[in-house]
């Protein structure tokens, strides 16, 4: 401790009578917003030698009041800083232990005002029934057929294409979703499409994985972005996705997508989901697309998904499809996934 | 007429007297008590009326009184005791009582003036009053003198039954028409006098019509101001500079008593300051203490404001709110002690095989890494050191493919080489944002490559130095971390090693479950020799059971091309504390 020793020197008189200090006027206007989670004045308006003024302060609900000095701001008004927390705020002043705002038997409220984006994390909370994980893998078996070439010979074209993803809802608006996963599409292989004119079996890849943001700067309105890395039979590549959707892609949506995948192939898409049967997703897809190869004509797809919640956050689903290449050659498309959200 | 006039001035002198010149001798009821404060009485009487510091006065009380004969009522006054007058100003005085007589008296006492009056000239006055009677009518010296008394006594009379304002300004003609009256000094206390009633009365009728029961105090000031009283006068010292974390206890000392008085204090930059009212010590000393949570670097601000005795204000006496007096304080310069929870250590092992064909194929290699770190928080989050090996092999994957046993090219040419990267490292971790981290981190190594064919691993480090070639591998590798360190996070970042090759990578974090936490990775390589790239994708599982140790199981699949993949794994160990 380091003491300071100063003189007030006082001319005489200057100071005299007065016989008590009549009780000041202490005067308090609660706040008229309190934004959630943001720090708010509560400021009195009180001569400056009104006795101690202190805020008593609890979140509702909570049977202790929490004592905090308020403090001079300038020479009529003191004040002090408090957060507020759902659902709000309790709270009144005491001047020298006596109330004068409000008392520990009726306090005042402050109610909590969420902010727009708690706000839709809140919606968002409840269209994932609380689970912000989700594990999703995808099993899918496209058969266009066989072709003929010149030779005669008959030549499968067909292709097969695992996904497993997981996604985890941030909800750090716009950001929503983040999203990292594998690829696995192979396809049997035509001479031309093998490099270097070395023969080959397979066209597509066997790694390829994956980072996917879903972005939604306004609610409703999405766009998944997804950036690709490969290794194809030609070696390194690079691939992406982007899909716009309109709606809860759980639920009933339009969406419009495509994917480019460099060697291997282009797709576009449009689909169609809705939500109108209770627990049971259902999505019709057109895809205009030339995978496994982008050497191969262009071909049409549509398919039909059905998706079934089994409880628990577990959701399995069905996909049945129709694959066009040309007038000849055309076949069906099927697969299966599983989704488990925690 | 000689004799009626000297005996015309000797009955006006008396009745000036009685009017006010003489008050104590004539007319106890002129001079009253106007207002106490402890053993401190003011009296409406002041130098005008003959009285200074020094001067003595008598404090009466009335006593009301009807004589039963003829029913007239009688106002009488008898001595209650003596005042000291202890200072004064042209109407006003202060006189101090002892402590009985003060217990006694009552505003509204009559006072009278006891010792004998004395003149106190206003020199500023004075030489007013000079250049005034040097600019006036001239006085022509062989006009007949007049007879003052009879012009005195004509102008007593007609102030008879009027009010003060009126009488003042007769007296103020008389001194016109007469300047010369030798009464002129009795007619300018009577003057000064009908000026203190009439401020009297003023001052009963405003606090007549004041609602407030408190209402001394204003009057108080003014008689304050009457009296010529300057504010406090402050003389004092300060602290210059103060060790962070300590209380400051501040001492004051008044030469006048004051009833209250508040220390204001607050750290530079806060919103508003604490009031900590000051407590007595002794009769003129007054203390009070800084708090220790307020004794902060840069500075601790602070103020004084005292309330007189009985006054309803509290006004600045040291400093003020606006220019608060200042204490420099130093900051810290002990080093925070070791928290916890800001320790790290590292150690991971894996091994990356890129042709599935393990120690027989072509592309592997094994990398093994420890560290430690150290989270400092600021000015940089985290400090990191690390030691490090790559050994490997790897070559032209078109090559490896068409030779998967040899990687002998068409010309007769092994293609691919071993390396050795021994390496040591450190990163720092500067916080961008709370929830944004760059990390930094240069490595320096000697790389090793072993040209020759069909060695075994590690040759270069051995005594067998044919075909090996040592060089120094300087690289570095950056990343930024989107999100919470140990929560979520998303990590993209790029590493380069001359000899040795580059990653882009991509890992997300996050922890499913509070002891699991799980990594996904895709990185794409060239690494162990600056070939082709491949891509890989990687998944770390934790558990974490303990706080201070838990364990995490690698698993990746990686590609060069459709031909070229291939499955590995690792172990790391981690500790925190």
């Amino acid at each position: 401790m380091k003491p300071i020793v100063v003189l007030v020197a006082g001319a005489l008189a200057s100071v005299v009578v007065g016989r008590g200090v009549a009780a000041a006027a202490i005067v308090h206007v609660p706040p008229a917003d309190a934004p959630l989670g943001a720090a708010v004045e509560l400021v009195v308006d009180a001569p400056a030698e009104t006795p101690t003024l202190v805020a008593h302060v609890r979140t509702t609900g909570m049977r202790e009041f929490r004592a905090i000095e308020l403090v001079r701001r300038d020479d009529g008004r003191w004040l002090t800083v408090v957060t507020v927390a759902m659902p709000g705020l309790d709270y009144y002043l005491a001047a020298g232990g006596e109330p004068v705002f409000a008392t520990p038997a009726w306090p005042h409220t402050l109610v909590a005002r969420e902010d727009a984006e708690t706000l839709r994390r809140g919606r968002d909370d409840v269209r994932s029934a609380r689970r912000r994980s989700r594990i999703h893998t995808a099993g899918e078996y496209v058969d266009y057929g066989y072709h003929t070439d010149a030779s005669g010979a008959r030549i499968a074209d067909r292709y097969y294409r695992i996904d497993a993803d997981f996604s985890y809802r941030l909800w750090a608006y716009p950001l929503e979703e983040i999203r990292v996963g594998y690829t696995r599409l192979l396809g049997d292989a035509r001479m031309a499409e093998c490099p270097g004119g070395t023969s080959c079996s397979e066209v597509g890849f066997k790694v390829a994985g994956w980072f996917e943001l879903g972005l939604a700067a306004v609610e409703g309105v999405h766009l998944d972005a997804r950036g690709m890395v490969m290794a194809t039979a030609a070696g390194f590549a690079v691939g992406g996705r982007a899909e716009a959707r309109l709606g809860t892609l759980d639920a009933s949506h339009v969406a419009v997508g495509v994917e480019s995948l460099a060697d291997v192939g282009t797709a576009g898409y449009f689909r169609l989901g809705w939500g109108t049967v209770a627990r049971t997703p259902m999505a019709a897809t057109v895809e205009v697309t030339n995978l496994p190869s982008s050497t191969r004509p262009t071909g049409v797809r549509f398919f039909y998904d059905l998706g079934r919640e089994l409880g628990g956050g577990v959701r399995a689903s069905v996909r049945v499809g129709y694959a066009a290449r040309t007038q000849e050659v055309a076949g069906i498309a099927g697969g299966a996934g599983l989704t488990v959200d925690f | 007429m000689r004799t009626s006039s000297s005996f015309a001035g000797v009955v006006v002198s008396a009745w000036l007297a009685l009017a006010g010149g003489d008050v104590a001798l004539a007319d106890p009821g002129a001079a009253t008590v106007v207002a106490i404060d402890g053993r401190d009485v003011y009296v409406d009487l002041g130098a005008r009326d003959g009285v200074g510091a020094g001067a003595t006065l008598e404090l009466l009380h009335e006593v009301v009184a009807r004589d039963p004969r003829t029913h007239a009522t009688l106002r009488d006054h008898f001595a209650l005791g003596t005042l000291a007058v202890v200072k004064a100003g042209d109407a006003i005085c202060v006189a101090r009582a002892d402590a009985e007589l003060a217990r006694r008296v009552l505003v509204g006492d009559r006072v009278r003036r006891v010792s004998p009056a004395h003149v106190y000239a206003d020199p500023w006055a004075e030489q007013v009053a000079r250049s005034t009677a040097a600019g006036g009518p001239p006085v022509d010296p062989s006009a007949p003198e007049p007879d003052h008394g009879a012009l005195a006594e004509a102008a007593w009379r007609d102030t008879l039954g009027l009010a003060p304002e009126a009488r003042i300004a007769r007296w103020q003609a008389l001194l016109a028409a007469d300047p010369r009256t030798p009464y002129a000094a009795a007619i300018g206390a009577e003057i000064a006098s009908l000026h203190g009633q009439r401020r009297d009365r003023d001052a009963a009728i405003a606090k007549a019509q004041s609602t407030r029961d408190d209402d001394r105090d204003p009057r108080i000031a003014r008689l304050a101001a009457e009296l010529g009283v300057a504010r406090w006068s402050l003389v004092g010292a300060a602290i210059a500079r103060a060790a962070p974390g300590a209380p400051l206890e501040l001492a004051f000392v008044a030469s006048q008593p004051i009833a209250r008085g508040w220390l204001y204090a607050r750290s530079r930059g806060e919103a508003g300051y604490h009031r900590v009212e000051l407590r007595r010590d002794g009769d003129a000393y007054l203390r009070a203490t800084i708090d220790a949570a307020l004794v902060r670097a840069p500075a601790v601000e602070w103020y004084v404001e005292a309330a007189a005795p009985g006054a309803r204000g509290a006004t600045p006496v040291l400093g003020s709110q606006a220019a608060p007096n200042a204490i420099a304080v130093e900051r810290p310069v002990v080093e925070a002690p070791i928290a916890a929870g800001r320790s790290h250590v590292d150690l991971s092992l894996e091994y990356v095989d890129f042709d599935g064909k393990r120690s027989a194929g072509f592309d592997h290699y094994t990398q093994a890494e420890a560290d430690f770190g150290y989270r400092f928080l600021a000015p940089i989050y985290q400090v990191r050191l690390g030691f490090g090996t790559l050994s490997g092999i790897g070559g032209p994957k078109a090559v490896i493919d068409a030779a998967p046993t040899t990687c002998i090219d068409g010309a007769g040419v092994d293609r691919c080489r071993r390396v050795d990267f021994t390496y040591v490292y450190s990163e720092l971790e500067l916080r961008v944002r709370p929830n944004v981290a760059l990390l930094v981190r240069p490595q320096a190594g000697l790389v090793a490559t072993d040209t020759r064919a069909n060695t075994d691993n590690g040759r270069c480090r051995g005594s067998d130095l044919d075909g090996c070639q040592f060089a120094t591998g300087i690289g570095g590798r950056v990343r930024l971390r989107l999100g919470d360190e140990v929560g979520t996070n998303l990590v993209i970042g790029a590493a380069f090693t001359r000899g040795v090759g580059t990653m882009l990578e991509a890992a997300y974090h996050w922890r499913p479950a509070p002891v699991v936490p799980v990594q996904i990775s895709v990185q794409v390589t060239d690494q162990p020799v600056p070939e082709d790239a491949g891509v890989r994708l990687i998944g770390d599982v934790g558990l974490r059971e303990l706080a201070w140790v838990y364990p995490s199981l690698r698993l990746s699949y990686q590609a060069r091309d459709l031909k070229h993949t291939g499955v590995s794994g690792g172990l790391a160990l981690n500790f925190d504390w």
